[in-house]
């Protein structure tokens, strides 16, 4: 069965690549984030969930949400989140207080709700979060140790 | 309404289902638009294109179906688990552009 290309000119292109919106312009209370523990995998939507979207796989650990129809980026998903992301940065294990968890046939509200500005709040961890898949789009550990040690050294400045 | 979205037999041969729990909390609660690709997920197992080993977990293979997305030339791609090797339990499934790099080919398999 052939598969058909009508509607996604984006993706045919070969130099084609997810192009993330401005984090800055984001509504943090929009945002939905949701762990599927069954599947240790990790949904953020920048836009929340009514956003129709397409899993775009880009490296083993990471796949950018694409549009089907523009091509824009409305999210992201994580493989292997607390096995291998939180193993390597435990950091990331914060954005959990703000996700719905899934287990077997059931959904679990978040700790903190962004019903009541919180997320807004707490906008940095978002942009952590976001900013370690620009990393994950490596997929190569060396550049994960990398961003970690250019991370440490902006918080702990060592003397010359 | 009964408790099974779909019980049914993949073109293996194995029986495979999903519950309305698993398609509600799994897939409608956080992607409300994927009301539209309810039948579709049944001709997905039914009909898939082809069939892979999940790269994070043996016990799980990944179905993907050509086709059946209107427009967008986006595969189907269902997660089934086989923890029990009997029944085949339906877990996610998403729209998606390609298949994930480094998954085996369950079947056809290829020459």
């Amino acid at each position: 069965m052939a598969t058909t290309t009508l509607n996604r000119p984006w993706l045919d292109q070969p130099d084609w690549t997810p192009q993330q919106p401005d984090l800055t312009k984001l509504d943090a209370r929009k945002m939905a984030v949701v762990f599927d523990a069954d599947l240790d995998e990790l949904t953020v939507l920048f836009y929340g969930k009514e956003r129709r979207h397409s899993v775009h796989p880009v490296t083993p650990l990471g796949s950018a949400l694409i549009d089907p129809v523009t091509g824009e980026e409305v999210g992201v998903l994580y493989s292997q989140f607390l096995e291998t992301i939180v193993r390597g940065d435990p950091r990331a294990a914060m954005i959990l207080m703000f996700a719905a968890v899934l287990v077997g046939g059931q959904a679990r509200a978040p700790m903190i709700d962004d019903g009541d500005g919180e997320l807004e709040h707490h906008a940095g961890f978002w942009k952590r979060l976001v900013r370690a898949y620009d990393v994950l789009r490596g997929a190569d550990p060396s550049s994960i140790a990398e961003q970690k040690r250019q991370s440490l050294a902006a918080l702990l400045p060592l003397p010359c | 309404m009964p408790s099974n979205l779909f019980d049914t037999t993949d073109i293996l041969g194995r029986r495979v289902t999903m519950t309305w729990a698993q398609w509600d909390s799994h897939v409608l609660r956080w992607k409300p638009w994927m009301h539209e690709f309810v039948d579709l997920v049944q001709q997905a197992v039914e009909r898939s294109s082809f069939i892979s080993y999940d790269t994070d977990d043996p016990k799980r293979e990944i179905y993907y179906a050509e086709g059946l997305i209107p427009d967008t030339g986006e595969l189907l791609k269902v997660v089934v688990d086989f923890s029990d090797p009997d029944l085949g339990r339906t877990i996610p499934v998403y729209p998606v552009t390609r298949p994930k790099a480094g998954e085996t080919r369950r079947w056809p398999l290829l020459p």
